[in-house]
């Protein structure tokens, strides 16, 4: 999911990479928002979600290493 | 086909096209121009604008015809001018003499477009004094080889007609007189009334404002949005307080791959579009970002309906 500002003229050329990406099965676009003044701001709260995100993804690296650890720590109790 | 000769034919026509075997300009028979006159084939496909030179073409045709007509007659040598003709170019050339003198000592018209209309009125009126001069040397000198009466004939007419189809530059010519004569014209009498109108309701010039400024160069009503002295940017900043780039909305763009694409490859297809997001065409993009991650999905492995997937360029793990 990606969240933008844009005037519009965009759409069509991101639209077109969807549909020539054979990877891609469906994709949608949402107008979320139609009259953004806050430009800033949103742009502060960008820096914050991807901020998030990356410490979402360092939790789920730290999950699935401890997940692989106990894993390995069974199948050695076991052998 | 029009005629034959010997059983061929010599002169066909298709619609207004003629063609002929031989030269009819050339032969004594007049009758394949009267009959092209009479057709009207000499000019182009009717159409408004050219209606007048339709006629003045047709008219040329028809006195070359009775010219030619008289000629083989043996009736060259002497001009027979119609009888309303006979004393016409004598005559007009004395009232066009009179106009010209006083169109050329008359003052100049109060606003440039009756200067222009009566520029314009001059011009003809020399142009017929020319033709009409031309005439009268020819009936003098007792030939008219080269139609100078048909010529005088037709501009006479087209003046004429052309002051009866404008009767708006009659009447700026009409005020361009009555300036000349020192009258008074009538577009300034009108002037004159709608001041003392405005006067007699407290309005003065913008130049006897109060407080000096005119009131054109800043009307009350241009600080209105709508209002058409407001410009574009000067809108935009009124509207919302944006800045005059112009209008930013906020999308969101959501895909979904197929379940055998890994992280890496969707983290690729993710910086692919920032890619085009931010390309400097497209500089429409001014801010992009990853949102929140979505819930995530049952494991296609254990799932018993779908084998998709959703994935976003937030997430790392299945």
């Amino acid at each position: 999911m990606l969240h933008f500002l844009s005037d519009g003229k965009v759409i069509p050329e991101l639209e077109r990479s969807a549909r020539l990406d054979d990877s891609i099965l469906r994709f949608l676009t949402v107008l979320a928002d139609d009259d953004v003044t806050d430009v800033e701001a949103r742009r502060g709260e960008a820096v914050d979600v991807r901020g998030r995100a990356q410490e979402a993804r360092g939790r789920e690296a730290v999950r699935d290493a401890e997940e692989a650890a106990r894993a390995a720590r069974r199948g050695r109790a076991a052998g | 086909m029009l005629a034959r000769h010997d059983g061929w034919p010599i002169a066909v026509r298709q619609g207004n096209i003629w063609a002929t075997t031989f030269h009819p300009e050339l032969t004594e028979d007049p009758r394949v121009h009267a009959a092209l006159c009479r057709c009207g084939a000499l000019v182009a496909p009717a159409s408004p604008r050219t209606r007048h030179e339709q006629d003045r073409a047709r008219s040329l045709a028809a006195a070359s015809c009775r010219a030619r007509t008289r000629a083989r007659a043996g009736r060259s040598s002497q001009m027979e001018p119609e009888a309303g003709d006979r004393a016409l170019p004598s005559g007009s050339c004395r009232v066009l003499d009179g106009i010209a003198t006083a169109s050329r000592e008359a003052p100049p018209q109060p606003t440039a477009l009756q200067q222009r209309t009566r520029d314009a009125a001059a011009s003809g009126v020399h142009r017929l004094r020319d033709a009409a001069g031309d005439y009268l040397a020819k009936l003098k000198a007792g030939r008219d080889r080269d139609m100078t009466q048909a010529r005088y004939r037709i501009l006479r007419d087209s003046y004429r007609e052309t002051r009866q189809r404008r009767p708006r530059r009659r009447r700026h010519a009409q005020d361009g007189r009555a300036a000349a004569q020192g009258g008074r014209a009538p577009l300034d009498e009108l002037g004159a009334v709608l001041s003392r109108r405005l006067s007699a309701a407290g309005w003065r010039p913008p130049s006897h404002s109060a407080n000096g400024r005119s009131p054109r160069a800043d009307p009350p009503w241009a600080a209105h949005p709508r209002s058409s002295a407001c410009s574009r940017a000067r809108q935009t900043r009124l509207r919302s307080g944006r800045r005059p780039g112009g209008i930013l909305r906020e999308y969101e763009f959501t895909f979904v791959v197929q379940p055998e694409i890994s992280d890496e490859g969707v983290q690729a297809i993710s910086q692919r579009f920032e890619g085009i997001l931010a390309e400097p065409r497209l500089r429409e993009a001014l801010l992009r970002g990853l949102g929140p991650p979505p819930p995530r999905l049952r494991d296609p492995a254990t799932s018993r309906r779908g084998t998709t997937r959703c994935s976003t360029s937030s997430r790392t793990g299945r």
